[in-house]
């Protein structure tokens, strides 16, 4: 009999093992499988655990367990509830964030950005984007990868203007069509292109080096167009 | 009595501390179950971080008038 409990204990330890990991898994993303696990999943999950855990700690301390406890431990409570989970949630968040605002489906979350994305993605599109996505040039974070300035300032600054993305997209204050505000740094195209042999052939770079540096001269007046137009916008956008 | 009495809350900072402090985790636990989309961005992170900060800065308010009450500090 006792055999038997061990048995059936093991084998429902083993179902519980197999039920978090499956969680963990579907928490933590399919792409775990093929890049293994980033700094911002990881933290995800930390996040997420230490939600939970403060949330049923707060709630069953302040509300159900108060009058009964010793007063350390009430206190010891309220410092893991209050302070350390707190700042565990906010690593986990600021890394999510972080990580998160790099991919291509946090810009194409909001749907006004549909146009760019599914232009991109069209195998048949003549823009840049489309180009450098199909031949993979950049392999992941597309949209973050050109348009950050490169450095800390230009993170800093993609992060304000996502902030402005986002509050122009939930008021619904946005202009159609849309329109790159402020102009696009030549260094964010030479970042990747300066330096390689097809780049050093073609004369008109040599020849025009000073104007391309100084951003006198945009990479767009002659190869593009990056994106597709306000027609082409109001076409993809009609189509869905 | 309460038990808890020593630990003085004569201004309510504790209780309003959790409060705070439980929303922040709500709105920031959607945030991070959902996924990135612009409902849950304003939700977790223009909401829930706040929320949150608030919390820690009311509680650590409570901590140290306590501290000073008993002469810790």
């Amino acid at each position: 009999m006792r055999v038997h409990n061990g048995r059936l204990a093991r084998s429902r330890f083993r179902l519980v093992l197999s039920l978090l990991a499956f969680n963990c898994d579907r928490l933590l993303g399919a792409t775990t499988a093929q890049h293994g696990l980033t700094a911002g999943e990881l933290m995800r999950g930390v996040g997420l655990f230490a939600a939970i855990a403060g949330i049923l700690i707060l709630f069953l301390v302040e509300f159900l367990w108060r009058p009964r406890l010793q007063p350390s431990t009430y206190r010891w409570l309220l410092f893991v509830g209050l302070l350390l989970l707190p700042i565990t949630i906010l690593l986990g968040v600021t890394t999510t964030l972080f990580e998160e605002t790099k991919t291509v489906g946090s810009c194409a979350s909001c749907h006004v950005m549909d146009p760019f994305v599914n232009d991109m993605m069209d195998p048949e599109s003549p823009t840049l984007a489309a180009e450098h996505f199909r031949n993979k040039w950049i392999s992941d974070h597309q949209c973050y990868a050109c348009h950050t300035t490169y450095g800390v300032h230009g993170t800093l600054a993609a992060k304000r203007d996502g902030f402005r993305h986002w509050w122009l997209y939930v008021t619904g204050t946005w202009n159609k069509p849309i329109q790159y505000s402020g102009s696009y740094p030549n260094s964010n195209c030479r970042a990747c292109h300066e330096g390689t042999v097809k780049f050093e052939e073609v004369k008109s770079h040599q020849a025009l080096w000073l104007d391309l540096e100084t951003d006198r001269l945009s990479c767009f007046s002659c190869h593009g167009p990056p994106h597709p137009g306000p027609k082409e916008q109001e076409v993809s956008a009609g189509n869905q | 009595m309460s038990r808890i009495s020593s630990f003085e809350d004569r201004w309510g900072l504790l209780r309003t501390s959790v409060i705070s402090t439980l929303l922040g985790m709500f709105c920031i636990l959607v945030f991070l179950w959902r996924g990135f989309e612009s409902w849950t961005v304003g939700l977790g992170i223009f909401l829930g971080v706040p929320l949150l900060l608030l919390g820690i800065l009311l509680y650590l308010t409570a901590v140290i008038r306590d501290l000073r009450r008993r002469g810790a500090l």
